[in-house]
């Protein structure tokens, strides 16, 4: 990439020596060195953001994560982002769920889990909702979506508001049998 | 990496031959990122007044752009923020983050500004990319035009759009609110606003196929290089149409900065096309004119 400079980049900042002379980050003493380091180093911001985005990606699809959030550029791609999503808290008691306040306390966490809601964070979070709310049962705690069903116009009394679980946790652990 | 050897007899400003031409792709992409930095540092006072200071101080201190250890030190601090804040901050946080990292590398090296411009195009390529990724293949809500006709429905940011050119009326808007809400009743939608939901469906879509295409195909000879040419046309649209109505002018600013940096030396009025789209954003984002005309 390095090769013989155009007029304009003669005049450009390339014959600018750069203000920092000190130790330089990049070290390489050969023409060929030069010519592999000019060619290679400016690839590694464009490799970081592919290297955060398949994460993203990862994460979304294994872990319900926000498309919206992570890097990925999921954003104005779907309508699962953060405001369609609401964490709930229940107590259960003779088998009536009764619905808990999250405490100020616990909105940072509630936050977290709503935008990224990994099944161990979730339990995380049930386990601290349930040491600060200690109620005389066990919590559950569910992460939810909510879609709208469009259909096409001129059906639109057809369109149905719908809500459904995307990770729950309950604390203490529910055996298989409660879960069910 | 050695620097590059300092010019034989020093610069004299007032010799036309040795006064720094103020289109240079590299220092304008420079201090048009700076600019971007001070308009947009972040949310929180702990993000926006370092990157703030530091990018104001980089304005005004005469070269002070051309340290890369500026960029990197921003690099890093931005880095820490995405990692503190996880998995909060939006995409233009992290495009900025590579951003300023390119620049301290680039800075770092011998042929600044094509390096730079490699960084640039590749960054660009690949955020389009993963982006028709998401809207192409990962997510039915936007190919069936849903997500556009949510966005137009239920979205205050897209208000004025939906009713300038979709049509539709604050009391329709309030009588969707309560549907949204509680689920009860029914929806209201004008055949305008699902028209205008397939419009931005489609060109979405195609615009932002046609610049990760054109960004991530590699130099070519022959009718690919004629293509790979179209790419400043098409990003340059892009940036004039999407950012007029889409509510993120952090990313529309970034983009901007980014095309300018992989202009090819010669393409000075591309340059030109790229700051004023630059600033176009901004009259965008601070004039209410969608707003004066859904009021008309």
């Amino acid at each position: 990439m390095v090769g013989p400079k155009s007029p304009e980049e003669t005049k450009s900042t390339d014959s600018v020596a750069p203000s920092s002379r000190g130790a330089s980050i990049l070290v390489a003493v050969s023409s060929s060195q030069h010519s592999a380091a000019t060619r290679w180093w400016p690839l590694v911001p464009g490799l970081l953001l592919a290297l955060v985005a398949s994460h993203q990606v990862f994460l979304s699809q294994t872990a319900q994560m926000n498309p919206w959030k992570g890097g990925g550029f999921g954003m104005f791609a779907t309508t699962d982002h953060g405001s369609a999503r609401r964490v709930r808290a229940w107590r259960i008691a003779d088998g009536m769920r009764q619905r808990v306040s999250i405490p100020d306390s616990l909105a940072g966490h509630a936050l977290d889990v709503r935008q990224l809601p990994r099944q161990r964070d979730l339990d995380g979070f049930a386990r601290d909702l349930h040491e600060r709310v200690q109620p005389s049962g066990p919590i559950l705690v569910e992460v939810i979506r909510i879609r709208i069903h469009l259909p096409d116009l001129p059906d639109l009394a057809e369109a149905k508001r719908e809500e459904s679980v995307l990770v729950s946790a309950h604390w203490p652990p529910a055996s298989e049998d409660q879960r069910r | 990496m050695t620097n590059p050897a300092p010019s034989a007899s020093p610069a004299n400003p007032a010799n036309p031959v040795d006064r720094p031409d103020p289109l240079d792709r590299l220092a304008l992409s420079a201090r048009l990122s700076l600019v971007y930095l001070v308009l947009n540092p972040g949310l929180g006072w702990m993000q926006r007044a370092p990157v703030q200071i530091a990018a104001a101080l980089a304005l005004v201190i005469p070269g002070a752009w051309q340290n890369r250890l500026l960029w990197l030190g921003l690099a890093g601090w931005m880095a820490l923020r995405l990692v503190m804040a996880w998995p909060h901050s939006d995409n233009h946080d992290y495009l900025i983050a590579y951003w300023c990292l390119a620049l301290g590398i680039a800075l770092s090296l011998p042929g600044r500004s094509e390096a730079l411009a490699r960084s640039a195009r590749l960054l660009i390529g690949l955020c389009f990319g993963f982006a028709v990724l998401w809207k192409g293949i990962l997510s039915p809500d936007f190919v069936n035009g849903n997500f556009f006709r949510m966005a137009f429905l239920f979205d205050a940011r897209f208000a004025d759009l939906a009713q300038f050119a979709g049509g539709i009326t604050p009391s329709m808007v309030d009588h969707n609110d309560h549907f949204l809400a509680t689920g009860q009743g029914s929806l209201v939608e004008p055949a305008a606003l699902t028209r205008l939901a397939w419009f931005s469906t489609v060109w979405t879509l195609a615009s932002e196929s046609a610049i990760a295409l054109l960004f991530l195909w590699p130099q070519a000879s022959g009718i690919i290089s004629h293509l790979t040419r179209c790419r400043d046309v098409v990003l340059i649209a892009f940036l004039a149409t999407t950012y007029a109505v889409a509510p993120v002018a952090g990313f529309g600013w970034l983009l901007a900065c980014m095309g300018l940096a992989q202009t090819t030396p010669d393409a000075r009025m591309t340059r030109i096309a790229y700051v004023l789209a630059f600033f176009l954003i901004e009259i965008y984002r601070s004039v209410p004119w969608l707003d004066a005309l859904a009021g008309v």
